[in-house]
């Protein structure tokens, strides 16, 4: 397991996936669901193309409703993923299910 | 201005919008693609007008609005995904807005001629650790509601469990989740002598959900070769794309990045100078993918409920409300307009003393 940063990248990536299944039983939708799962079993492995298809994928795919995630349910989210990579960060806002996957990561490991 | 006339004033505009949507339809799939890309739609605020068929307590067909905010940006000053207009790889983060709203979903509803008024309801969450319950992952819960017409304010605050999965659902594509919570609620009635109590209130919430019928909303190889071009306008090497990225953690936008921001920070910690041209390629194509996949159907259904453990419940100890929704994507290239369909049945949790049983169909608009 590599400590450069991609490899942490890739890591936290894959934390983040798992946070969203974690809160939404789901894994991006039918086009997706075979991608994502196989970039967490091997992020450092995965090819650059599927970092970045996993990272493009927005929260509503994961959350189905258009109005989700709601207040509540960001807040789960936000707890879950920085338990995952072991922070203990503010959440900054202005996100939503519009958002995607590499946004939010990075919001969480740049979060204070 | 008179509601009837707000209603029309909305209804108006909801049917200006969905025509620009449609002779936007005109331009080419990529194009319109990579525009949804920078900058995506924020959903900050939402107009949704439709018709409502009531059957209980009346029976009645009538229109209605509701207007939401979400987000940190509740003064309307846009958010960072808002503000991205364009290729702004080094824009700096928006201002704070004032009031934090952050972990907050705010609702106004008009035309709820069957309920009798206007409805308000809030709900926040906080991480909470418990010593000794931390395995159990316990959240706070906070919650304010009411019925503005009625003079009925209710005040609430709690624990809830993490989300648990519906076991007979596991590893099949559902999005499902229930969420059990013990909440103390004060009631109060803010026009009347009495009514008013302390109430002990176990809570549930569930949802199950799937998008269906995917498909790709532009060639993925051409949206592909667009967004390479414009990310090697701006970043043709690693050391330019290093450059940016600085600039952006020194300007604070990486807090809050576009996704344009987080495309060029993702490909800095994945690319090395030999290998940029290659990895920039790879990465387009990735994302391409991605934005051009398109569900043309989610049909979901949740259940919110609650039972009154302690205290007067002023009627049944347990209530609830169920729905089921199906939202259309009728157009082939655009995701922020959609017809959506929907089945209430219950209570609502801010209007307790009134029973909804009523389907309504809407156009769904977002900012």
């Amino acid at each position: 397991m590599g400590n450069d940063i991609r490899s942490i990248r890739r890591r936290n990536r894959a934390e983040l996936l798992k946070a969203l299944h974690d809160e939404t039983g789901g894994w991006g939708g039918d086009a997706a669901e075979a991608r994502v799962k196989n970039y967490c079993k091997d992020p450092e492995g995965a090819a650059t193309m599927e970092f970045a298809y996993v990272g493009a994928l927005t929260l509503r795919r994961f959350y189905i409703d258009p109005d989700k995630p709601n207040g509540v349910e960001q807040a789960g989210l936000w707890k879950n993923i920085q338990q995952r990579l072991s922070k203990d960060g503010a959440n900054p806002g202005g996100w939503d299910g519009g958002t995607n996957v590499s946004q939010l990561q990075i919001m969480a490991e740049e979060a204070a | 201005m008179p509601r009837r006339q707000f209603h029309l004033l909305l209804i108006l505009l909801a049917t200006t919008t969905i025509s620009l949507a449609y002779a936007q339809e005109e331009a080419s799939m990529e194009q319109l693609a990579a525009d949804a890309y920078f900058p995506a739609p924020v959903s900050s605020f939402e107009i949704n007008a439709g018709f409502r068929w009531t059957r209980e307590p009346m029976t009645d067909t009538q229109s209605y609005t509701r207007i939401a905010y979400k987000g940190a940006m509740v003064r309307e000053e846009g958010t960072p995904f808002k503000f991205a207009k364009g290729l702004d790889l080094a824009a700096p983060v928006l201002p704070k807005a004032a009031g934090d709203r952050n972990k907050w979903f705010v609702r106004y509803e008009d035309g709820h001629g069957a309920l009798g008024g206007s409805l308000f309801e809030a709900e926040g969450l906080e991480p909470i650790n418990l010593r000794g319950l931390e395995r159990f992952d316990l959240r706070g819960v906070g919650y304010v509601g009411g019925d503005t017409e009625r003079r009925i304010t209710q005040f609430a605050v709690g624990l809830e469990s993490k989300p648990l999965r519906l076991p007979f659902l596991r590893d099949r594509g559902y999005s499902n989740w229930l969420v059990i919570g013990v909440n103390g609620q004060r009631r109060e009635m803010t026009d009347q002598q009495s009514g008013d109590d302390n109430l002990g209130v176990v809570t549930l919430r569930t949802f199950l959900g799937k998008g269906v019928g995917w498909r790709k909303s532009a060639s993925v190889a051409q949206t592909a070769a667009k967004l390479e071009t414009l990310l090697l306008e701006q970043a043709p090497t690693l050391e330019k794309a290093q450059t940016l990225v600085e600039e952006m953690k020194a300007s604070g936008a990486s807090a809050r990045p576009t996704k344009l921001q987080a495309l060029l920070i993702d490909m800095v910690s994945e690319s090395t100078e030999a290998s940029w041209t290659g990895d920039l390629k790879a990465m387009a194509q990735g994302t391409a993918d991605a934005i051009t996949d398109q569900v043309t159907l989610a049909l979901y259904a949740e259940i919110s409920g609650w039972s009154t453990v302690l205290g007067d419940a002023r009627g049944s100890r347990t209530k609830g409300l169920a729905s089921l929704s199906a939202d259309y994507w009728l157009l082939p290239s655009r995701d922020d307009v959609f017809l959506r369909l929907r089945y209430e049945y219950g209570y609502e949790r801010a209007l307790p003393d009134t029973k909804l049983n009523q389907f309504t169909a809407s156009i769904s608009m977002r900012f």
